[in-house]
């Protein structure tokens, strides 16, 4: 028993916003790369992701053979994608493309982290990836995640 | 090698621990296998300069007999001695023999000989020059065998890389240059990878000698896999590169050490790899990329092809559009002279703002396009018509053009109205889902496609023509609600292709 605060911020907006996310455990020691324009934001797709039909759940599942419940220490990382129509509508051709680069690249410097962390999610690629604008955001996402989880302590 | 060298080579089997780190031996079966694989008998003659040669010799036949493995001691033959003066002249090195050759079913020696030039100058490339390999003939005719690079590295370095959209098919290019990937992140196992497109033969007159310049064919296209410098797997697929035609000018390398063995399964022959899990993700993710661009840039190199034989649909619709000749007023509308004004002063509005337009687009293709030139605008601020032309002509059009496929539309419609050079032409996003099923889903239906891009210029004129013949409400209005209703296609579009994509019809 005891008491948990969870402080939610604006990340369950996602009327006109998009996202790449990362969801990871440091002691399971894996990672999940997805994207959404999903009306409740990170939030929201979150609450999918951890539903027990959820893909997070079930690949965990199917590639690490853990099961959800047992992990403790989810954490996600989230970057807003900027509001253009490309980013934030239906077609989510432009946001497959960031999320393709977003994962491989993760997985060039997976074992480089400490912590490793193994990708459990799947990935499709897009043509959108050859784009400079794509390039640079996934850049960015990488960049960041990866001084992110450096800072954070074990 | 001395004495107890030649015996250790002969030994069946041997330990990881024998071997320094770089060393192309694993289990110490390669040579026995290699050897009785080809004939009845391994000869082995060995010196390390300080003793004089030694000679051991494993018979199959012998073995059989005593039913017991092992090596016997034999004198040198006058022939052994002969090879060593010919080619050992520093009276150290080794000489390996096949005897009793198994002929059976075996092709003949020329096409051995044709075979083994290629496939050892692709197999020891690394080594080479360093590595200078010989192949003589019963008269002593002797052929060096030159190194072959699988992926025409030199050449991808000449071309640049692939933008799969515009290649003709005419070039080697890169699809990936080399770089590290992360096979294993718990081991931090790492591999070098880099990918090639090779040529199109078709789109050549003598495309029978661009398939054996290249080796192209069904089984050549993959990943060579090179362990310590030597090749350990020749095209290998690893369930990721399909067999399909498309694929046929891929071609890929990966380089690995000793410690990426555990993640590959390298089995005793060496010949067969069975990546873990974890690697075969790795490896699979990351050639998504690689495929994609491939399939595409062949189905490219072919259309190029097609477009050349006049039988594409893009060149067809564009055919027919520079044939059209669209009325300025339509039937029942009765020119009014009164409106005439209003109409000139919009159509010189509409003729500006798409001249802005291109200049944005400049810029916006110059930020998104790798290979777009920055386009450096006169001392006014203004562009030339040469530079404009480059922006109109990009990504494969031609000046006289109606119908463009491009990467970039406003807020990423699916059509864009566009007006240059005194006619109504139209943008089309090739990104987007629905230009995709009906372009390359449904690419081998030339007809649905030529009256796609009829279809979706005709939008694009009726709607320049409704801004500048309607002044029952303000152009501004006109274009505003147009740009919504299109931004609202363009969503639904996306909608149908995304939530009910298995009910939609596709070539395949």
């Amino acid at each position: 028993m005891g008491a948990v605060v969870i402080g939610i911020k604006d990340r369950f907006i996602g009327n006109n916003r998009a996202y790449i996310y990362i969801i990871y455990s440091r002691s399971w020691q894996f990672a999940y790369v997805g994207e959404t324009n999903s009306r409740n934001g990170i939030i929201g797709r979150l609450n999918q992701h951890v539903d027990v039909s959820g893909s997070l759940r079930q690949h965990l599942f199917e590639k690490q053979g853990v099961d959800l419940d047992h992990v403790n220490d989810l954490t996600v990382f989230s970057y807003t994608l900027p509001a253009r129509p490309e980013y934030i509508g239906v077609e989510r051709v432009h946001r497959r493309g960031i999320e393709y680069l977003t994962q491989t690249s993760l997985r060039d410097v997976s074992g480089d982290l400490e912590p490793f962390l193994k990708i459990v999610s799947n990935v499709s690629y897009s043509d959108t990836c050859s784009l400079k604008s794509i390039r640079s955001i996934a850049a960015k996402i990488i960049g960041e995640f990866v001084s992110t989880y450096s800072k954070e302590v074990g | 090698m001395n004495r107890s060298g030649i015996k250790d080579a002969l030994q069946l089997g041997a330990s990881d621990t024998n071997y320094p780190p770089d060393s192309l031996s694993k289990f110490g079966l390669g040579l026995k296998s290699a050897a009785f694989s080809q004939g009845e008998q391994l000869e082995v003659v060995s010196s390390e300069g300080n003793d004089p040669f030694a000679k051991y010799v494993v018979s199959l036949p012998e073995i059989r007999e005593r039913r017991e493995y092992g090596a016997v001691q034999e004198e040198l033959s006058p022939n052994d001695c002969e090879l060593i003066r010919n080619y050992l002249p520093e009276r150290r090195g080794t000489i390996i023999r096949i005897t009793e050759v198994r002929t059976k079913n075996h092709p003949s020696i020329r096409a051995t000989f044709r075979e083994l030039q290629q496939k050892l100058g692709i197999i020891y490339y690394y080594m080479m020059p360093a590595l200078r390999i010989y192949l003589v003939d019963k008269e002593g005719g002797k052929t060096q065998c030159e190194p072959y690079d699988v992926l025409f590295a030199e050449e991808a370095d000449r071309n640049g890389d692939l933008n799969e959209f515009e290649w003709d098919g005419q070039t080697t290019r890169w699809i990936q240059r080399q770089r590290e990937i992360t096979l294993d992140p718990a081991d931090n196992v790492k591999a070098r990878i880099e990918v090639t497109q090779l040529p199109y033969p078709p789109i050549f007159e003598n495309p029978a000698e661009i398939r054996k310049k290249y080796n192209i064919s069904a089984g050549n296209y993959g990943f060579y896999v090179y362990r310590n410098k030597r090749l350990l797997s020749w095209a290998e697929s690893f369930e990721i590169i399909t067999q399909d035609q498309d694929f046929y000018a891929f071609r890929g390398r990966i380089l690995i050490d000793s410690s990426a063995d555990e993640v590959f399964n390298i089995d005793v022959k060496k010949s067969q790899l069975h990546l873990s899990e974890e690697a075969h993700r790795a490896l699979s993710d990351g050639s998504d990329h690689f495929k994609r661009k491939s399939k595409k840039a062949w189905k490219s190199a072919s259309e190029e092809r097609l477009r050349r034989l006049n039988e594409d649909s893009l060149g067809q619709a564009n055919d027919i559009a520079s044939e059209i000749e669209l009325p300025e007023e339509l039937p029942g509308e009765l020119p009014d002279p009164d409106k005439y004004e209003e109409i000139d002063r919009r159509r010189k509005s509409v003729s500006e703002k798409q001249k802005t337009r291109l200049k944005d687009l400049a810029k916006e293709m110059a930020e998104e396009i790798p290979e777009f030139p920055e386009i450096e605008t006169e001392s006014n601020g203004e562009f030339t018509e040469e530079q404009l032309q480059t922006v109109v002509t990009a990504e494969g059009a031609t000046i006289n053009d109606r119908i463009f496929m491009v990467s970039i539309t406003e807020d990423n419609v699916l059509w864009e109205p566009f007006y240059y050079s005194n006619q109504d032409c139209v943008r089309i996003n090739k990104f987007h889902r629905f230009s995709r099923l009906i372009y390359e889903d449904n690419k081998d239906n030339g007809t649905l496609t030529v009256f796609l891009n009829l279809l979706l210029l005709h939008m694009s004129a009726a709607e320049f023509y409704v801004i500048q013949s309607n002044s029952r409400f303000k152009q501004e209005q006109i274009e505003s609600i147009l740009a919504e209703y299109r931004r609202v296609v363009t969503d639904y579009l996306a909608h149908l292709c995304r939530e009910y994509s298995q009910l939609l019809p596709s070539d395949s």
